[in-house]
């Protein structure tokens, strides 16, 4: 149905994340057609209904007063509610209680066929830092060295573990902290509760929340209220890590402003064994990175790389050296780069990639 | 394929500039890269100016080449009130701000500038940087401004960043080769087709700010390469327009390979 205003949306999501009462140690299980409220947090450089058009979906749109855009979206023969809360334009937040099974590949294809939308990217500091803001019930964390790993210079190829349980918060812990393990553990999803706090004290409102690294929240539980807040709180923060990237790291050629951006740092733990090797998977269209682009030698384990990022087809230019990457992204380039690549490198290739580097991700 | 020692010392000096490095922890801003000023016709590789200190400094790359004193002596005129008519600073006291010319080169440079410098009979400063160890040192003559950084202590990683500004008009055909590459495989598909002049604002970032007669060089050294993929038959050019015959994907593999063969040559040249 359509919503007329905020907060009839806030009733009406209150009413679905109250019905469905399972504790976070259960797997999640709806039946009856009865689905989980999903809220897909992109980052969007154009309107996304009209989007969804050219993509040749049947759209039906009424913009509310406060910001609220609602879209019926007909999928086969049916029609799915999507609302898109657009305060902050470049940031919108799409909440649905469509199926998933229509949800994520819906909001997936979009992504992948278009240039001016992406997903947000929580790198594994980031995915840390949201599992610390409540009561961590379950993660996963996995690794797809595949492709990378060829001539297996790492030990462990492919990993994937779900673990739910009280313990979550220390067993994670652990595995961070494992020498054999640590650089295989990127954290794709944290499953937990979170509380509302209201003048620094914890309130008793909450809401259970799956979040997995691109930006896709599951919710169910108490209060809604809670919802909204952890969102909020998650939106400010990503959105404070791009401003940083494109303040610091755009390098300005027209001199327009005067000033003069630096190129953007990442280490690797573990040194490449063959560079060429690991270009030619890191520059081909259908790898793990979405990258393409060419390379030449400039000095022994030294390569400049000039490619385009396919999600957003713009170019930017990399050193590639044993031990680290330099990005330099020009003017007019996203920032929203630099979490995507860390985070896929993460899942790829090592997991602590870019820990200690460039802005706090 | 190593960069042209200009192209490098412009990506050191734009380096120097940035978040955290010496010249813009002194509140030193770049405001122009190879810009033609006129009066008094020249073309300092890059100007920096700081409010803070209220300077200018005309830092320009020596490679080694000729020694040439006309060029320096025009630069001497330069002054931070000219250069704010010309729109290229922006100082509310430009009257009040000095300007300093920095001649910045390597080390193994030194004796031959020292020579030309002493020769001409102007007033320069000098930066040198040691290839070997990164380390960056200054002479005697430094403008005062940049001293309270303390460069003689200022360590640059190797190897040297390159990517800031890709390539300039000294550059070779071939060190633009991936560039060209990038803007064939993306720009169009199998078959469309493009306007040479249109191509050409694609290769550079700066393409736009660039003078007309730099165009005009650059644009000889895009034509370059593009023979140089037409003789693969990747590529046809009639009448002032490129098409692509092949895939974007074949397009990838051989392109990339003909790069390496290059490299590969280019090794077994030097052995």
């Amino acid at each position: 149905m359509f919503v007329e205003d905020r907060s009839e949306l806030r009733e009406l999501l209150q009413e679905r994340v109250s019905t469905i009462q399972a504790d976070l140690l259960d797997k999640p299980k709806v039946g009856d057609g009865v689905n989980y409220l999903k809220s897909y947090l992109i980052e969007t450089h154009m309107d996304f209904p009209k989007l969804l058009h050219e993509l040749g979906y049947i759209v039906k749109m009424k913009k509310t007063n406060d910001s609220l855009i609602n879209m019926k979206i007909r999928v086969g023969s049916k029609d799915y509610f999507f609302y898109m809360d657009t305060i902050e334009e470049r940031f919108p937040i799409i909440h649905t209680l469509s199926d998933v099974k229509i949800a994520d590949p819906l909001i997936h294809k979009t992504i992948k066929n278009s240039h001016d939308v992406d997903h947000t990217w929580f790198t594994r500091q980031f995915m840390r830092r949201l599992s610390e803001l409540g009561e961590l019930k379950s993660f996963t964390v996995k690794i797809d060295r595949t492709k990378f790993n060829e001539d297996r210079a790492y030990d462990i190829d492919r990993m994937s573990l779900r673990l739910w349980g009280k313990e979550a918060k220390n067993v994670l812990h652990m595995l961070e902290k494992n020498k054999q393990l640590s650089n295989s553990v990127a954290i794709t999803n944290v499953g937990f509760k979170y509380y509302s706090v209201i003048d620094g004290l914890r309130t008793n409102e909450y809401i259970n929340n799956y979040i997995t690294f691109d930006g896709k929240f599951t919710a169910w539980g108490a209060s809604i209220n809670s919802h909204f807040s952890l969102l909020e709180k998650v939106r400010t923060n990503y959105m404070d890590q791009i401003h940083n990237i494109e303040e610091g790291y755009l390098i300005d050629l027209s001199l327009k402003s005067g000033r003069s951006g630096e190129f953007y740092n990442i280490e690797l733990s573990t040194p490449l064994e063959n560079i060429e090797k690991f270009l030619k998977v890191l520059l081909n269209e259908h790898g793990p990175v979405r990258l393409v682009g060419f390379y030449q030698k400039e000095a022994k384990d030294f390569y400049r790389v000039v490619c385009v990022d396919m999600h957003i087809r713009k170019k930017i230019r990399m050193e590639v050296m044993k031990d680290k990457i330099r990005v330099y992204m020009h003017d007019g380039t996203c920032g929203n780069t630099i979490p995507r690549i860390l985070t896929l490198l993460q899942h790829h290739l090592e997991s602590s990639t870019g820990e200690e580097d460039g802005v706090a991700l | 394929m190593k960069l042209d020692d200009h192209t490098q010392l412009i990506n050191i000096g734009y380096y120097l500039g940035t978040k955290g490095k010496p010249l813009a922890t002194e509140a030193f801003n770049l405001v122009a890269i190879e810009r033609f000023i006129s009066p008094p016709d020249c073309e300092p590789d890059m100007i920096f100016h700081s409010n803070k200190h209220k300077s200018t400094i005309i830092l320009e790359a020596k490679s080694g080449n000729n020694f040439d004193c006309e060029q320096l002596k025009k630069f001497s005129t330069l002054t931070t009130e000219g250069l704010s008519k010309l729109l290229i600073v922006s100082a509310p006291e430009a009257k009040r701000c000095n300007c300093s010319v920095i001649y910045f080169a390597f080390e193994h440079c030194k004796d031959r500038l020292d020579k030309g410098i002493k020769a001409c009979g102007v007033d320069v400063g000098l930066i040198f940087v040691n290839e070997k160890d990164g380390k960056i040192s200054t002479t005697d003559l430094i403008s005062p401004a940049i001293m309270k950084t303390d460069l003689n202590k200022t360590t640059i990683p190797l190897p040297f960043p390159t990517q800031y500004y890709p390539f300039t008009s000294t550059s070779s055909h071939l060190e633009i080769l991936p560039e060209v590459a990038i803007a064939l495989r993306e720009g169009f598909s199998k078959n469309d087709k493009i306007a040479k002049n249109d191509f050409y604002v694609n290769i550079h970032p700066a393409w736009k700010h660039m003078n007309v007669g730099k165009q005009k060089i650059f644009a000889e050294l895009i034509d370059k390469s593009l023979d140089s993929i037409r003789q693969d038959g990747l590529i046809t050019i009639k009448a002032n327009k490129i098409r692509l015959n092949v895939s974007n994907k074949q397009f990838q593999i051989k392109l990339q390979e003909k790069i390496d063969n290059i490299q590969n040559h280019e090794n077994i040249s030097m052995t």
